[in-house]
């Protein structure tokens, strides 16, 4: 339920912000890491994804994004964000987040025999302190990103650097 | 910003789609079930005493190429006693044992292998794997799986089934499953189309703290159960034995299942033994384990001797895995 009204406040902040100002996209294409560890389900490795940006009014952003990681199985992530940034060209950002985590897992099955649930959903906080932005786009290096979720799950997403275009 | 609200509803669509997997029913329950208890409880802890007895009393091989390091005492492993008394052993239970040499140089391995042989289909072969080589008494690693192969094979000839099971005791594993490898490369391995491999399955202990978690993965704090790995290829199979001994008291288990093929740098942990090469081949393989240094004390350690293990607990495991021979072999009724 939690998660429900979280998602529902991005979206209406995201909804706002996006009715009084123009919009400006920016697709991008970052390096990223994950290692997700919980009683059931671990996945972790290191890969690339893609993704839109979606910076509205003076403070908004909002991102979605698809990710593959490799080391332990081809595990995918999508992800939907939403926040604040600060404008100018240093505009470091804080969202909340909600990642959907896929694919190759190493999985301890529940005691009954079950797999655990797939895909597994976690919610969270993200924060892009050296991120820079202009007319053209952004760089951002190290974001980092902290989500709870199922079965005591504990997610740690890293961005290395990220490299966004202005449309 | 049409683009935008279609990735964000789809992602949030997703979110309720999460689910759980329910292990397959097993078809021949009864059956299966029925072979399992067929394990003499009392049988199986003495070839553990009679195993280690022999090692301590026999004489290390060779070495070379293999210099000892910490929990890897290469200059006490031993295995030229146990190769007779595992063919010893086949032999009395009226099987044909056989003695297949591969290698050559200061580590020939000497891999020992019997059959029974499948009433259906008979060319398919069930590999049934333990390995004999072991440092200082070996108890644990590797007496208690050897013990557990040779009961199964013991109950084996009063049951009857569709394929072939094929009981090996591979040598060196410890110098990196050097007999397996051997064995595979050699082509013997090419009529396998599954296997059951078992390595250090006699130590359990009901301290909180007893057992550590390998490479990310969490395990229950307890280290009272038995694991049981397998990768997608043996998903389902790991599903059904967590599920038939959850569900028939048979014992505790903690199922693993690795991705992919399970060769992948964070699961590598769980392809330590003979069923290694056999992942990495795509042949289905089940892997059972007390999860040996992330739990046992005395791993590769002059005190890895016959009472630190629990006895009860060896007897659970050998019938868990009777089970699975049977499932995998295709138990007649």
């Amino acid at each position: 339920m939690s998660r429900t009204i979280l998602i529902a406040c991005l979206l209406f902040a995201a909804a706002q912000a996006t009715a009084q100002t123009p919009m400006r996209w920016m697709p991008y294409v970052q390096q990223t890491g994950l290692y997700h560890s919980s009683e059931h389900v671990t996945s972790s490795g290191v890969g690339i994804g893609l993704g839109v940006a979606l910076r509205a009014g003076e403070h908004f952003v909002a991102q979605t994004d698809c990710n593959i990681h490799w080391l332990n199985g081809n595990a995918a992530t999508t992800r939907l964000a939403a926040g604040y940034v600060r404008s100018g060209t240093w505009a470091p950002a804080i969202l909340g987040n909600v990642s959907l985590l896929w694919g190759g897992r190493t999985e301890v099955l529940l005691e009954d025999g079950r797999r655990p649930v797939s895909p597994v959903a976690v919610v969270g906080l993200r924060i892009a302190p050296l991120r820079f932005e202009n007319d053209k786009g952004y760089v951002s290096a190290l974001e980092t990103g902290f989500a709870l979720g199922p079965y005591k799950g504990r997610c740690l997403e890293v961005s290395i650097l990220a490299v966004g275009i202005r449309l | 910003m049409k683009a935008f609200h279609i990735a964000a509803c789809l992602g949030l669509a997703l979110v309720p789609l999460s689910c759980t997997k329910d292990a397959p029913e097993l078809d021949d329950r009864a059956a299966v079930l029925a072979f399992a208890n067929a394990i003499a409880g009392e049988e199986v802890f003495p070839l553990v005493e009679q195993l280690s007895a022999l090692h301590l009393n026999d004489t290390p091989i060779s070495n070379e190429g293999f210099p000892p390091a910490e929990l890897f005492p290469s200059d006490q492993l031993t295995r030229t006693a146990a190769v007779g008394f595992v063919a010893n052993a086949f032999a009395q239970m009226g099987y044909t044992a056989d003695t297949v040499v591969l290698g050559s140089g200061p580590q020939v391995a000497y891999n020992v292998v019997a059959e029974y042989r499948g009433v259906l289909y008979p060319n398919e072969v069930v590999l049934v794997a333990s390995h004999l080589d072991a440092f200082y008494g070996g108890a644990d690693d590797n007496g208690s799986a050897v013990a557990a192969m040779l009961e199964i094979a013991r109950a084996a000839r009063h049951f009857r089934f569709a394929r072939t099971i094929r009981f090996i005791s591979f040598d060196l594993e410890e110098f990196g499953a050097v007999g397996s490898t051997r064995y595979i490369e050699a082509g013997h391995a090419d009529d396998v189309t599954s296997a059951v491999v078992m390595d250090v399955i006699g130590y359990a202990s009901s301290e909180p703290g007893s057992q550590d978690n390998a490479m990310g993965v969490n395990f229950p704090d307890v280290g009272d159960f038995l694991c049981v790995v397998g990768n997608q290829d043996t998903a389902e199979l790991t599903q059904q034995v967590v599920a038939l001994a959850h569900t028939s008291g048979l014992g505790k288990t903690v199922g693993v299942v690795a991705p992919g093929n399970g060769n992948y740098f964070l699961s590598s942990i769980f392809m330590r033994s003979d069923h290694g090469l056999l992942w990495y081949n795509n042949t289905p393989a089940i892997f059972f384990t007390d999860g040996a240094n992330t739990r046992n004390p005395h791993y590769h350690l002059p005190s890895d001797l016959p009472e630190t293990l629990d006895p009860q607990f060896l007897v659970r495991n050998t019938r868990i895995i009777a089970a699975t021979v049977a499932i995998q072999a295709g138990i007649q009724p």
